[in-house]
């Protein structure tokens, strides 16, 4: 019992490190972050340059929590970690889902700034992919929260993973314009932010692939013994 | 070749293991819910259901 609530300590504070560190680089200028505060920007003026970087930094001291409370108490941090991933991975899929469920037109307008349908020659489905992606974020998002689905959800938003780091890797490697903040475009703002999405991918991915092969259950069911 | 078959039949293993009348019906669920969702919206922020948006010109001079 002393070894789980360890662990869990341990855990809730690598948690706290992976929400702070993926705010960091996705979420600048939210109430999770330290880089754009008044009192270190006095102190460090160019901080906020650095967001990556502590963002970065943060999810690896987050794994140097999570290794230990793995070894102290195997059984209890895997069931957290499932927990805590699906939760998260699920959360931040419905969260991201709702802007371009609510606005198709603008997240169409992005998605062609990308100019990758046009590339492949096929512009006539860069409205009906805007229309529909949104809503498989949001469904498979609750469904790997709500059901015991994880293999299944996890595995399409494994792809939905591989698919905008390819189109970000697509747009930065171009130097397209969404990343030179010239439009207006929420998500189009300039290649800082470009970068940050694509490192913020590459590393929620591997929670992702890690859950894609646990067993389907649910979230109450992980804590079931069997 | 040899090392790369185990994991191929492993990967194909997994594949055939997921619960495909799940993720195929939540598929067509995401479908009609996204014609449902652009008959909702405004005119202003629906689309057309095929075609695409103006690719913007990216200026010579970024500021």
């Amino acid at each position: 019992m002393k070894k789980n609530i360890f662990s869990g300590i341990l855990l809730g504070i690598a948690a706290f490190f992976v929400t702070f560190g993926v705010a960091e680089i996705s979420f600048p200028e939210s109430f999770l972050t330290f880089t754009d505060q008044d009192w270190l920007i006095d102190i460090w003026p160019k901080a906020y340059r650095y967001n990556i970087h502590v963002g970065v930094g943060a999810v690896i001291v987050a794994c140097g929590f999570i290794i230990p409370a793995y070894f102290i108490a195997k059984d209890f941090a895997t069931k957290a970690l499932e927990m805590l991933c699906r939760f998260g991975i699920g959360g931040m899929f419905i969260f991201a889902s709702i802007f371009k469920i609510q606005d198709p037109h603008q997240f169409a307008t992005l998605v062609a700034q990308y100019q990758f349908f046009s590339a492949l020659h096929l512009d006539f489905l860069n409205n009906f992919f805007a229309l529909i992606y949104p809503q498989f974020e949001f469904w498979f998002g609750l469904a790997m929260i709500f059901t015991p689905f994880v293999r299944e959800s996890a595995f399409a938003i494994f792809w939905m993973f591989i698919s905008f780091i390819i189109a970000l890797a697509w747009a930065l490697a171009n130097d397209l314009g969404i990343t030179c903040g010239c439009f207006e475009l929420e998500g189009a703002q300039d290649k800082a932010e470009a970068w940050t999405s694509l490192i913020r991918d590459l590393i929620l991915i591997w929670p992702t692939l890690w859950l894609a092969f646990r067993k389907d259950r649910s979230i109450i069911g992980i804590w079931k013994k069997k | 070749m040899n090392k790369i078959k185990p994991i191929l039949n492993k990967l194909l293993e997994y594949v055939k293991s997921l619960k495909w009348s799940v993720l195929i019906g939540l598929a067509v669920l995401c479908f009609i819910l996204a014609i449902v969702n652009n008959i909702r919206v405004d005119e202003t922020k629906s689309v057309d259901w095929i075609g695409s948006q103006e690719v913007m010109p990216k200026p010579d001079e970024v500021l």
